[in-house]
């Protein structure tokens, strides 16, 4: 019985120990990597909710980043205090992907995946003409600012719930009906939808709280950024993150994200002074993943695991 | 506003645009066809063919429509390699693997252009670059009328291709069964191969004359990727005629856009045709056969 014990108190004392990491002036620069870590969990997870467990590979998931950050960048602009800013963000981004979820789910494999990419790039391309007052710098191409007046440890505190909070709703998720569902869709679409599954609802939903969270993480990662414009937010970029994160750990683990998500902010602060190369290495790692384990990591932990029993 | 002579330019522009997206699309038509999986990276190959016919006219000084003679077999061993080596064995891995490896793909040519071409756009400079032949009131870019002609004659010499020969038989053969055409005796790997590297083959013909036609950028391939998908959802899978209407479509879609509503808003519009084409599966209502 000690094994499972401890498999219980690691995770305790590893959320007490970030609790508190704030208090111990461990300076500005690692609560700013944790707080990126922890955007970057939840990203790589809801990606992977949609990938790795409903068989959805999604290329544009940036599309509700920037819906969520041009929410609250709207929302601040009409004086609303910043904390209750972040919720509408997530639900402007589930509501994006409610209506774009009419023609999208209808679609699978490669058809879902371009479907997703044609969605971020329309959005870009809106946002970048999209000018409501015009003549001022700011909307169009130059992008809103975010003035939002949140001190980082407060931001980092919100980061480490909302992961928690993700974590622990995928894992209730997973063991439950509606997740065992979404593997047999991905497993057999047809022997599941005859067992009584239903296909698209189960797909709706997921897509649903995938794009809520990352429009929630999305809003506080943009209350800390504090500017917001279409290339970056709708950008190839975020989409690369999430990918590259559960790719690396493990592509439909609950673990593979974690792994991921730290090696993806530890490797983007390494070669953070050449930022061309750094895409095509991510880009090379993606591809010899994919090609010598494509379970990631956690693939090969669970492959060694299995060889000692 | 806007007067007829303005309208009537920019019809005949985005048919002629057309044809070259037509020619776009079939690459990716054909390579879809035989492998069921989409080239994420097929815009940025297109791409490609743009720069190494603006490195022969930098460096060597040759006009980019010869330089074809050497690009063709490059692109198309290029794609002989990529079959072999990566996407065959990306395959036997799960079906959303292909999906991934060539988004990686493209990531890294994205990302190699902006490296050794700076994010600035380029245009392949000729001498022929901004000649017109006048036709009553209208002036018709000779380029345009270039890429129509290309187009016409590529789409034409490839259905005799397909429809004539024997790895143009088989290749049609693969994308109905390949589990019958295997059965018959097709070698169904080499097909494979061969489609693909046709696929590229043709996106280094239309990445020239897409060079010759508009500026380019590194990611001037996304684009290009979604155009070519537009182009196979409306005109459906290796279909000649479906795929020319599917480019005329998108053509005129741009050009019409940007006539009416200014140059920022065509690609939103293109994407808009696009997202319809994919929700209502065109290739049906055209009754194309797959």
């Amino acid at each position: 019985m000690t094994r499972p014990s401890f498999k219980t108190i690691l995770p305790i004392v590893v959320v007490i120990l970030l609790a508190v990491l704030p208090l111990l002036n461990v300076g500005a620069y690692w609560t700013f990597l944790l707080f990126l870590f922890f955007i970057y969990l939840v990203l790589a997870s809801m990606w992977n909710l949609l990938a790795g467990y409903a068989g959805l590979v999604s290329l544009g998931q940036s599309s509700f980043i920037g819906f969520a950050a041009y929410t609250v960048g709207a929302l601040l602009m009409m004086d609303i205090s910043p904390y209750l800013a972040i919720i509408p963000g997530g639900v402007a981004a589930a509501a994006l992907c409610v209506i774009v979820s009419i023609p999208l789910l209808r679609m699978r494999g490669i058809f879902f995946a371009i479907g997703t990419l044609v969605v971020s790039e329309a959005l870009r391309i809106f946002f970048t003409n999209f000018k409501p007052v015009a003549e001022t710098a700011v909307w169009g191409g130059a992008g809103i600012p975010i003035k939002a007046y949140i001190s980082p440890t407060a931001l980092y505190y919100l980061a480490l719930i909302l992961s928690l909070i993700s974590l622990l709703l995928l894992k209730f998720i997973l063991n439950s009906k509606f997740g065992l569902g979404l593997m047999a869709i991905r497993d057999n679409e047809a022997a599941a939808i005859s067992c009584g599954v239903n296909s698209f609802r189960s797909k709706l939903y997921a897509f649903i709280l995938s794009s809520f969270l990352t429009g929630i993480a999305a809003s506080v990662f943009y209350l800390f950024q504090g500017h917001v414009e279409p290339f970056g937010a709708f950008g190839m970029s975020w989409n690369m993150a999430m990918l590259i994160a559960v790719i690396i750990g493990g592509l439909g683990t609950l673990e593979g994200p974690l792994i991921g998500a730290a090696i993806i902010v530890f490797f983007q602060q390494m070669l953070a002074g050449f930022a061309g190369l750094s895409l095509i290495i991510e880009g090379i790692i993606i591809v010899v993943i994919i090609l010598t384990m494509p379970k990631g990591i956690m693939g090969v932990v669970k492959n060694l695991r299995a060889q000692r029993a | 506003m806007i007067s007829p002579e303005i309208l009537i330019n920019s019809l005949m522009l985005g048919v002629m645009l057309g044809g070259l997206y037509a020619v776009i699309g079939i690459g990716l038509s054909i390579s879809f066809g035989v492998m069921k999986i989409v080239n994420l990276a097929h815009g940025d190959f297109l791409v490609l063919g743009c720069y190494f016919a603006y490195a022969c006219l930098s460096f060597f000084g040759i006009d980019p429509i010869p330089s074809l003679i050497i690009l063709v077999p490059i692109f198309f061993a290029l794609g002989l390699a990529l079959q072999k080596f990566m996407l065959e064995r990306s395959f036997k891995i799960d079906p959303n693997a292909p999906i991934l490896l060539t988004f990686g793909i493209s990531i890294i040519l994205q990302n190699l252009y902006l490296l050794i071409w700076t994010p600035y756009s380029k245009a392949l400079i000729t001498s022929y670059m901004l000649m017109t032949l006048r036709i009553g009131k209208y002036n018709i870019p000779f380029i345009y009328l270039l890429d129509l002609l290309v187009a016409l004659v590529a789409l034409i010499l490839l259905r005799a291709f397909l429809k004539k020969t024997y790895l143009g038989i088989a290749i049609r053969a693969s994308s109905q069964s390949w589990r019958a055409s295997q059965l018959v005796g097709i070698n169904t790997s080499r097909v494979q191969a061969f489609a693909f590297g046709l696929a590229l083959a043709l996106s280094a013909l239309s990445g020239v004359f897409v060079g010759l036609t508009l500026p380019f950028t590194p990611t001037s391939g996304t684009n290009y990727l979604l155009i070519a998908f537009g182009v196979l959802m409306i005109g459906g899978v290796g279909s000649m005629v479906g795929s020319f209407i599917g480019g005329i479509v998108m053509g005129l879609t741009q050009l019409l856009s940007g006539t009416f509503l200014g140059v920022g808003w065509q690609l939103f519009f293109t994407s808009i045709i696009i997202l319809i084409a994919l929700s209502i599966r065109t290739e049906k209502i055209l009754g194309v056969k797959k």
